[in-house]
């Protein structure tokens, strides 16, 4: 798949703002790549995240994985210090497992397949 | 994960129930043609459109009447449905987007003969790519823009064979230019223009015009701009956005509350509601939005014709996918403001069309507030007025080019004033 570097590049870069503006200050970050798919891992220490907060990354992350829009806005994600684009990383993965707990923090694993 | 869920239960309509909810709109413009005028005023017609310049603003109700144009409309409609079906692509936010918008353009611009080039080149730019087209069938469906390339390079060229073949060959190329050029320019207006296609579509055709001009070839300024089917369009319009509501309840009839959510969200690119909020809510906001400018546009005594139906069916389509109208209210202010103190009154075809155009830059309100808004809707009036030389009304989404210009200056310029 072309740009595919690029595109979990770009999609680390979001989480990592997303992390950042959520005042995390430790931030681990673990990449896995194989032939079928490639799995992100992700932990923060961001302090304080609300019912709404969690529940909005979690439907983000949720979305229904979308290639024909993922073709066209990949480039966009990752760009900008305060819009979450956590709906177009969404869109780019398969799944995503999302834990938090306030005193250790958020850990996030996103899969994204290389099959379609 | 332990999450509390809200009031709002989101009820996902499958994608088969969106196809067939959405395929009303195309068939009701097919089924409205016959019911308004005889067929053989429509063959008539429709032979018009076909064969006609569809260069910048040619609103086919003049070229071809209110029949073949409506026709038109809903054959462009099912082809560009029928495209995402048998591709396999979602019914999303900008697939409603695209479906309204070419459906819209229909009435002044494009048509079976000279969007099919044009799509090829894109379809032909996929399987280089070793990519399969649905990957790409958004940008196809938008990059329609420049469909008027392909029957003005007939007319150059004459309707001979070789003509035909030339013309083809142009949009073929187009096509095949505008995805990678497309995405290349999002991250230049970072998604505040919502028009991105044509900020693209303006690039390409600004080169092919400046290209064109070097070899002595010269479009003539176009205006066709009819006012006598208001009332027929009016009811026609009322009957879809009522119905968009109708359903948009029924789907779901919690949907009125998931609106004030929705209004809340910037209309950024990529906003997507029918993904964020459900179909149902989606079409509750095209529905009013739909109402609201054709509101907006019997008051400032605007008719409604080809280009400002296309114009509604615009805003209505993109109403799932980033506008509402609380991003877009300040920006058509701004618009309005310089229609009082600009050279252009409210009677000027372009002003109007800037006026519902302008909206591409809802976004600029969504994230920096109403002043920024006003200030990019008055700035955009200026630059759309002025910039459709340079691609000689080859670029349909003429707005879409002015918006991405406004943006890609705004932004940088509202980024660094904004508090952190």
């Amino acid at each position: 798949m072309k740009h595919e570097k690029m595109k979990i590049i770009k999609i680390l870069d979001e989480i990592l703002s997303f992390s950042l503006n959520n005042q995390a200050d430790e931030i681990d970050i673990k990449i896995k790549v194989n032939e079928e798919q490639t799995i992100i891992k992700f932990k923060d220490n961001s302090p304080n995240l609300n019912q709404d907060k969690l529940e909005e990354i979690e439907e983000m992350l949720n979305i229904e994985k979308q290639p024909e829009v993922e073709e066209y806005y990949w480039e966009l994600i990752g760009q900008n210090d305060y819009c979450d684009e956590l709906s177009v990383v969404g869109l780019m993965i398969d799944k995503a497992i999302i834990t938090y707990k306030p005193q250790e923090g958020l850990e996030v694993t996103l899969y994204r397949n290389n099959q379609e | 994960m332990n999450i509390i869920k809200e009031k709002f239960i989101k009820k996902r309509i499958s994608e088969e129930t969106k196809f067939k909810l959405l395929l009303l709109y195309p068939i009701s413009l097919i089924l409205s043609a016959f019911i308004f005028e005889h067929p053989t005023e429509i063959n008539h017609g429709f032979k018009n459109i076909i064969l006609s310049s569809d260069l910048l603003i040619s609103d086919y109700l003049g070229i071809g009447g209110l029949g073949a144009t409506l026709l038109n409309s809903g054959i462009l409609g099912l082809f560009s449905l029928l495209l995402l079906k048998s591709n396999k692509v979602r019914i999303t936010g900008i697939s409603i987007a695209a479906l309204f918008t070419v459906m819209g353009f229909a009435m002044f611009g494009k048509n079976i003969l000279n969007i099919i080039p044009v799509i090829i080149g894109v379809k032909l730019y996929s399987i280089y790519q070793k990519e399969p087209l649905s990957k790409f069938i958004i940008v196809a469906l938008f990059s329609t823009a420049l469909a008027p390339v392909v029957t003005q390079s007939i007319l150059v060229f004459g309707y001979t064979d070789k003509g035909i073949f030339l013309a083809a060959l142009i949009g073929i190329l187009t096509g095949f230019i505008i995805p990678p050029v497309a995405s290349h320019l999002l991250s230049s207006h970072q998604g505040f223009n919502l028009y991105n296609i044509g900020f693209s579509a303006g690039l390409i055709g600004t080169l092919l015009m400046s290209l064109f001009r070097s070899y002595g070839i010269e479009y003539d300024k176009q205006l066709i701009w009819t006012t006598q089917y208001s009332q027929v369009l009016r009811m026609l319009l009322l009957f879809y956005f009522l119905s968009m509501l109708l359903i948009g309840y029924l789907l779901n009839r919690e949907s009125f509350k998931r609106l004030k959510k929705l209004w809340k969200r910037s209309g950024r690119i990529v906003t997507d509601f029918v993904t964020l909020d459900t179909f149902a809510v989606t079409l509750l906001n095209m529905g009013l939005m739909g109402l609201l400018y054709m509101l907006i546009l019997t008051l400032i005594g605007s008719p409604l014709n080809g280009p400002t139906v296309g114009g509604l069916f615009t805003i209505v389509g993109f109403s799932a996918f980033g506008k509402h109208p609380f991003n877009t209210i300040p920006v058509i202010c701004g618009v309005l403001l310089g229609s009082v103190t600009k050279i252009w009154g409210l009677s000027d075809p372009g002003l109007i069309l800037a006026l519902l155009f302008s909206t591409t830059l809802a976004p600029i309100t969504g994230v920096f507030g109403s002043l920024s808004g006003l200030l990019a809707g008055f700035l955009h009036l200026s630059v759309v007025m002025n910039i459709g030389y340079l691609h000689g009304g080859l670029n349909l989404y003429n707005n879409g080019f002015a918006g991405g210009l406004v943006a890609i200056i705004l932004f940088p310029i509202l980024d660094s004033l904004k508090k952190e």
